[in-house]
């Protein structure tokens, strides 16, 4: 069962109508699979790519991995046959591209709700994303984050928002500091998740991991991928150090303790903690399970 | 349901497989081309009679050019074939293109 607010570090895309991309994905570990029906897949092979997108998700066992199908964009013909193709085949989410406003979200919301009536799928289990690519879809930020109770977040896509802004991905992320800023704060004011931009140089991984330390910092909750070698760079970014999972083991009980003796405020290793810490040090703790280290520190 | 043309879906590349539908004369020809003919030969053509019989077809000519596909890409491009020989890419009957492997 997927769950609204699953750990999502790594969203890793994949061609869908490329078999061999298809077959084991999920041996690299990445927190989501994101089925590419848009810009990988060329005009003239939309309709078979459905077919080997179908078939795969309901055949091939994706393991934990959250199977997201990005569909075409709503100013195509195609969209609509993607989502009724992902909600049969049973997809968790589907990602939105080019999002510009609430409309864009109500009426693929609509779609979806037709979609999973027909496939006799659960009413409402079938998420969202929506993929910010313009300057129109930053400046409405606001309402798109707030337009529906199926959408889990927002992501960054560089490569279309930067041709908007007239400008390119210089590789220092100054051209996407203010998007990157503006879509962290509405997705937390709105309660839910925000994911970064693809970076394709694959060649440099040094300054991948920068740019994901950089994110990290920010807020976001994960990035999108293009490939697999660059799973570990991220998971390893969003694994806690010993300190801080032990710290925040130490902030949850002493939450826990104080609470029921009615003490708001207090020390943990000399800072001033109160119930604001809380779900900060929770997220800590179960981004150290998912990476597997939580055990590991406590058996220290 | 009956092919119309000759339609073609899939590719050559590793894993996949390239399959082209066209009427056939009064019957149902499956011709495989593939690797592993004598291992799974006789399991992909019955594949292939299965899914057609599942779509109602009964007259067609189907040629498998077979690069290492899995069942399940075989069904894909055989279907997208067929539907692709009767111009339909809208409203497609999903709920009903799964088949027994």
């Amino acid at each position: 069962m997927n769950h609204k607010n699953r750990l999502r570090r790594s969203m890793m895309f994949l061609n869908a109508q490329k078999p061999n991309l298809l077959k084991d994905p999920y041996i690299y570990g990445a927190d989501s699979l994101i089925f590419d029906l848009e810009d990988a897949v060329a005009l003239g092979e939309k309709d078979a790519a459905r077919f080997t997108l179908f078939h795969a998700l309901k055949k091939v066992d994706y393991q934990n991995a959250e199977k997201v199908v990005r569909i075409n964009g709503i100013d195509t013909p195609f969209w609509k046959e993607d989502i009724r193709c992902a909600v049969f085949a049973g997809c968790d989410s589907i990602r939105i591209p080019k999002t510009e406003s609430k409309e864009d979200i109500l009426l693929v919301e609509a779609e979806v709700a037709k979609a999973e009536q027909e496939a006799g799928v659960t009413p409402g289990s079938t998420f969202l994303m929506a993929a910010i690519e313009s300057a129109k879809g930053v400046v409405h930020l606001e309402e798109i984050c707030h337009a529906s109770e199926r959408l889990f977040g927002v992501a960054l896509s560089a490569g279309d928002y930067t041709k908007d802004l007239h400008t390119g991905i210089s590789g220092s992320g100054v051209e996407l500091s203010g998007a990157r800023q503006l879509m962290i704060i509405h997705a937390r004011a709105a309660g839910i998740q925000c994911f970064d931009t693809v970076y394709t140089n694959l060649e440099d991984m040094e300054g991948f991991r920068k740019e994901v330390e950089l994110i990290h910092t920010m807020g976001f909750d994960g990035k999108s991928i293009i490939n697999p070698r660059q799973i570990p760079v991220v998971h390893a970014v969003y694994t806690p150090s010993a300190e801080e999972i032990t710290f925040a083991e130490k902030v949850v009980q002493e939450i826990d303790e104080k609470r029921s003796q009615g003490i708001g405020v207090f020390t943990v290793d000399g800072k001033m903690i109160d119930i604001a810490f809380y779900d900060g040090a929770k997220r800590t703790l179960a981004l150290a399970k998912a990476a597997g280290v939580l055990e590991e520190v406590q058996n220290d | 349901m009956e092919i119309q043309k000759t339609a073609s879906a899939g590719t050559t590349e590793k894993c996949d497989c390239l399959v082209t539908v066209s009427k056939g004369s009064g019957g149902r020809t499956v011709q495989l081309k593939s690797k592993v003919l004598y291992e799974y030969g006789d399991r992909m053509v019955a594949l292939v009679h299965q899914c057609l019989t599942k779509m109602g077809i009964q007259d067609a000519l189907v040629e498998v050019k077979d690069m290492g596909a899995f069942d399940h890409i075989l069904v894909a491009r055989l279907q997208a074939a067929v539907y692709r020989s009767q111009d339909k890419t809208e409203n497609i009957p999903w709920g009903e293109l799964l088949y027994e492997s």
